[in-house]
Formats: C-alpha cells, structure tokens, sequence
C-alpha cells in the first residue's frame, strides 16, 4: 500500500456529546462563517452510512451479516482515503474496536487523528432521552449497558440508514478510545467547549494542524454554530440528523442541566456505574 | 444444466437456482458454470475495489467465504464456491455479478421495483432503504401485479425506452410484512443465512416481456421538515434524479457505460410521467404515500 496518506480525521463520540457542535463549527469555518444545517460539505458522513458504503464498495450493504461489516468496514475508508487529496473529516458513534481478523474497524494506516468528545453522563441522560424518544430511566439504561448497540438493526432494518454500531457503556465507549494506541486522539469535554468555546475549538485546530485560519475567522465560525442559532435554523428548515420530527436535536445546550432533571436515585444509577472514568475527567461528585 | 429467464436473458446454469424463472430455450445468453477462477485479474485498464477487479469485458468478485465469481463477455459466469453457503452464494451472483453481465452485454440495469400497470409498467425507482420494494407490495396488496423487485433492465427498441424485469422474488425485511399486510406464510426462506431478510416468490405471475414505462416515481429526495409530497419535476431536475439510480455504479464506470446510462435515462425520462416523492425518510409516510400513488394510478 504504498503512496498511502493519512488523511481521516475521527470526530468521535458518545450521542449527544458536542461532536454535531464541533461538525458544524468546521463547516461554518471553512465556508467563510456561512453555515446550511442541511447541506454540510465537511463531516457530513458517519461511518456507519450504508449508503457511503455501497457507494465506494459497490456491496449491497443491507445483504451483508454484521461480522461482514465489520470486515469490510476498514477496507472500504482505506479505498476510500487514498483517494481523496485532502484531510477528511468522519463522524463516528461506534467505541473503538478490532474485527475478527483483529484488524481495528477504524482504519489506522489511513488515520490522521481523532477528536474524542466528552460529556458528563449525567447531562447525557436528559439529553440521550430526548433524541431517542426515552424515558429518562431507559437513557439510564442506555447509558449503563456494557454491550449496548446503536441503530439496532433486529428485524426492521429497512429504513436503517446506518449499520449496528456497537456504543458500549458511556464507561465503555470513552475507554475504548483512551486505549487507542494507534493515532492521535484528543479529548474535548463539551462542558469545556460551553464554556471556553474560543480556548477549546483554536487548541483543536492546532491538534489537526490548521494554523492558518485567523482569530477572527475562528470567532466568526463559532458566532454561526451559536446555540440560539442552530436552534432557528433547526425551526425554521428542520434538520435532516433527526430521528424523527417531535423534538429538538438543539435542545438546551448548556451544562448542569442533570441537577433538574434526574432524582438523586438516577444521579446514584449513574455514578455508581460510571465512577471511575467521571473523576477522571472531572465530574466530581460535587461538580 | 438446469435453463431458467431471468434479467431478460435466457441462462443456463449448473447451480441450481429457485429464484429464478425456470425456461426452455435452445440458446443460452449466459452460462453458469461451476469452476475454478483467478484470484485476481491483471492489466492496465482494471479497476479495484474492496473485493473485486473490474475491467470493460471481465469482472472478478471474492467474497470472503462464500465464494468467487469470473464473469466474462457478458456469456460467462465461472463460480468458484468457498465454504458451503448456498444461498449466501446465489445472492451475491443475482446481485453483483449479473450487474456486470448485464454491462458486459450493454443492457443498463436501474435501481427500481415496478408493478404492471396498462400494458407497461410503474417504476419506483430509489437508492436501496428507498421504499421500493415495500410500495411495490403494498400495491401488489391492493391488486397490482408486481413486474420485478430491486432492478429492472432498460434496453431501447426502436427509439423506445423498455423495461424487462430481473426474476421473481420480492426481499422484504420481517418488519415489512405487517406494514403491507402480505402473510409471511408465503415467505419462509431468509435471503441469507442469519438476515431477517426474507424471499417472497411472485412465479405465478411473471412476465417476460419488455414493456413500455407508463410512470416512474423518484423516491429519494429527503425533506427535513417531515411533510411528505409526490411533485412532478422538470426534465433536468427528474434527470438529475434518476442518475442517482444507477446500479451498482462502481461497474458503470469502470465498463464505461455512464454515456450509454445518460441516453436510456434521458430517453426514459422524456417517454414516461416522472414524480418526485418528497419525505423525510425517518419519519413513517409509507403509507401515506401509497395512497396518494394510488390515487395517482387510478
């Protein structure tokens, strides 16, 4: 495979922590502060797309068995980098993870680095229960089981866009990527993004090597990918990552929110699950 | 050899296939055989992908497995099985390697399912997860005939666009039997091992013919905002639209049969009424939209 280059970039992430936020961000920034919700040109795709898959591979993806996928899925964003000039961005849910020929499903040899989004479970709960029409209990569940999987395919998979993705536990996911050993990955907590959005989205661009985009065009970009922002656009045109049309993807944006939502028996749930990981990226118990 | 119809091409083939129409006919088109094939195919003008080597008048495909196929001149297919998966082993036959049987011979497969309707026929014409195959039988459930499933072969006959179907089986997901109210008593068989996948056979009522398209509906277009509508397109626009539709374009190109694809859609276009249903493909409209087909049809 020579002449590869290392041209994917991962913006990877547990649901519903910041990473559509950051995709949008990037869009706006190298579209001169110009943001369409709709019609994005960087990040647009996630791995587990079957329509980018049959496209490149040219494989009926909804004939193939799940460790299938898993094969081809490196093989077909191999064939994929090598041809494409520059870095591409690709938005990815699944926890990080080696098929059975023990090759990682996110393909190395074509990997720049990954931005890895975090955010507190506790926030995630409200947040995961409203995007995927739960109670606030079953996102508690969501968030807590260890072989949790995404777009669950079982026997409706008709209008799957996207393959199983295996999400693991919140714990689960984000270990799964402090292990990789691979490439690069930088970790963003969305609280952090919230509050230092200016300090956090210039130190990613420095990680990804874009130096040459100015202050003021990294502040123009944050400017159109505002809460308040993305919430009009999301009324005004809708959103196409929705799940459905009864809720807001854009829903409150903002940290803490788990202090009104969750009973102090889910805040328990989550801790007593999550305990180790949450201290490590500061969501103290007082926090 | 046992002699079957299928894609508008008379096969011969030792593998035994009950998807396809069974036949008689002195000349085959195409040969099936089983056999041993290269693993990989050289030269200059081949293209590569994942699993498969492509060049104008051969096409190699390995999956792993399950099996490898040699297809060459548009006469020949020479499977090489890999394990002792069946079924596993005709899907990827009647999809991937026919594909480019039917480029190597100059027949332009679409992406469409398609009921019978005045003496021709309705497409619904979409990428795979469109809806094809679940509106074509939820019209078959209210007394249309379905002509094919998935693709249907284009050919030009004197300055005319006709259609001919693939074979007669309908692949619908477990969940689609409810949704259309077809019994699953008629589906036992899974498409693969392991998929909740499963055949439905329409033999009874297959034709062979190539017939004229009457309508095509485009069923791609994602609206964000939920509502669903069927509009009709200009010609550009519809055009546009149904390129998107090609099958399995990795083969189209690299045969080099994009121009051939642009004068049958083109031509396709202009002979046919086109629309355009607009939903958002998450939210639940199937149903609502068969209605408004139907109203369309009748």
């Amino acid at each position: 495979m020579s002449g590869t280059s290392k041209n994917l970039v991962w913006l990877a992430s547990y649901p519903k922590s910041g990473n559509t936020w950051f995709r949008l961000f990037l869009n706006a920034l190298f579209n001169n502060g110009k943001l369409d919700i709709n019609h994005l040109s960087t990040a647009d795709t996630i791995f587990s797309s079957k329509s980018f898959f049959e496209e490149v591979s040219d494989l009926p993806a909804d004939l193939l068995l799940e460790e299938e996928v898993k094969r081809y899925l490196p093989l077909v964003f191999t064939d994929f980098a090598m041809t494409q000039q520059d870095d591409v961005f690709i938005k990815v849910h699944d926890a990080f993870q080696y098929s059975k020929d023990e090759q990682s499903i996110i393909p190395a040899v074509v990997t720049k680095c990954a931005l890895c989004f975090i955010r507190n479970p506790l926030d995630l709960a409200g947040s995961l229960a409203n995007h995927y029409s739960l109670s606030m209990d079953e996102a508690i569940s969501m968030l807590n089981d260890p072989l949790y999987k995404l777009a669950k395919q079982d026997n409706r998979r008709y209008r799957r866009g996207q393959f199983q993705q295996d999400l693991f536990s919140w714990s689960g996911h984000v270990q799964s990527w402090l292990d990789v050993t691979e490439f690069p990955v930088l970790f963003l907590r969305y609280e952090d993004m919230l509050m230092n959005t200016f300090a956090v989205f210039k130190e990613a661009l420095e990680f990804l090597q874009y130096t040459s985009f100015t202050d003021t065009e990294i502040g123009k970009a944050i400017e159109a990918t505002g809460f308040k922002r993305l919430q009009e656009a999301e009324r005004t045109d809708g959103f196409r990552e929705k799940l459905n049309n009864n809720y807001s993807f854009f829903r409150k944006g903002k940290a803490g929110g788990w202090k009104e939502e969750l009973t102090a028996e889910q805040v328990q749930k989550i801790r007593s699950v999550h305990h180790h990981l949450m201290q490590q990226f500061g969501y103290h118990d007082n926090a | 050899m046992y002699q079957y119809w299928g894609f508008g091409l008379h096969i011969s083939s030792e593998i035994e296939f009950p998807e396809l129409f069974p036949f008689t006919f002195e000349v085959p088109d195409v040969v099936i055989r089983l056999g041993e094939t290269p693993k990989s195919l050289p030269g200059d003008e081949v293209t590569q992908t994942i699993n498969a080597y492509i060049k104008p008048a051969e096409y190699l495909l390995t999956m792993r497995d399950i099996g490898r196929y040699h297809v060459i001149n548009g006469n020949q297919i020479i499977v090489e099985q890999i394990g002792n998966d069946n079924k596993s082993l005709r899907v990827f036959l009647l999809s991937n390697a026919m594909a480019a049987v039917l480029y190597q011979r100059n027949m332009i497969p679409l992406h469409a399912s398609g009921v019978l309707y005045k003496e021709g026929v309705v497409l619904f014409s979409g990428h795979s997860r469109s809806g094809k195959s679940t509106i074509a039988t939820s019209l078959k459930m209210k007394g249309y005939s379905v002509f094919s499933d998935d693709v249907c072969v284009l050919k030009e006959v004197d300055g005319k666009i006709l259609a001919m179907p693939s074979y007669p089986m309908l692949k619908l997901w477990e969940d689609s039997f409810a949704k259309t109210g077809l019994s699953m008593e008629e589906a036992k068989e899974t498409v693969r091992p392991g998929l909740a996948k499963y055949a439905h056979f329409f033999h009874h009522s297959f034709i062979t013919d190539a017939i004229p398209v009457r309508k095509i509906f485009l069923l791609n277009t994602d609206n964000p905002l939920g509502t669903a509508e069927i509009v009709k397109p200009g010609f550009m626009e519809a055009f546009t639209e149904i390129q998107k539709n090609s099958y399995r374009p990795s083969q189209l190109n690299a045969m080099g049969k994009r121009k051939l694809f642009f004068s049958l859609a083109s031509g396709l276009v202009n002979a046919a009424s086109v629309y355009m249903v607009r939903r958002n493909e998450k939210a639940d409209s199937l149903e609502q939209i068969t209605k408004e087909i139907i109203t369309i049809l009748s």
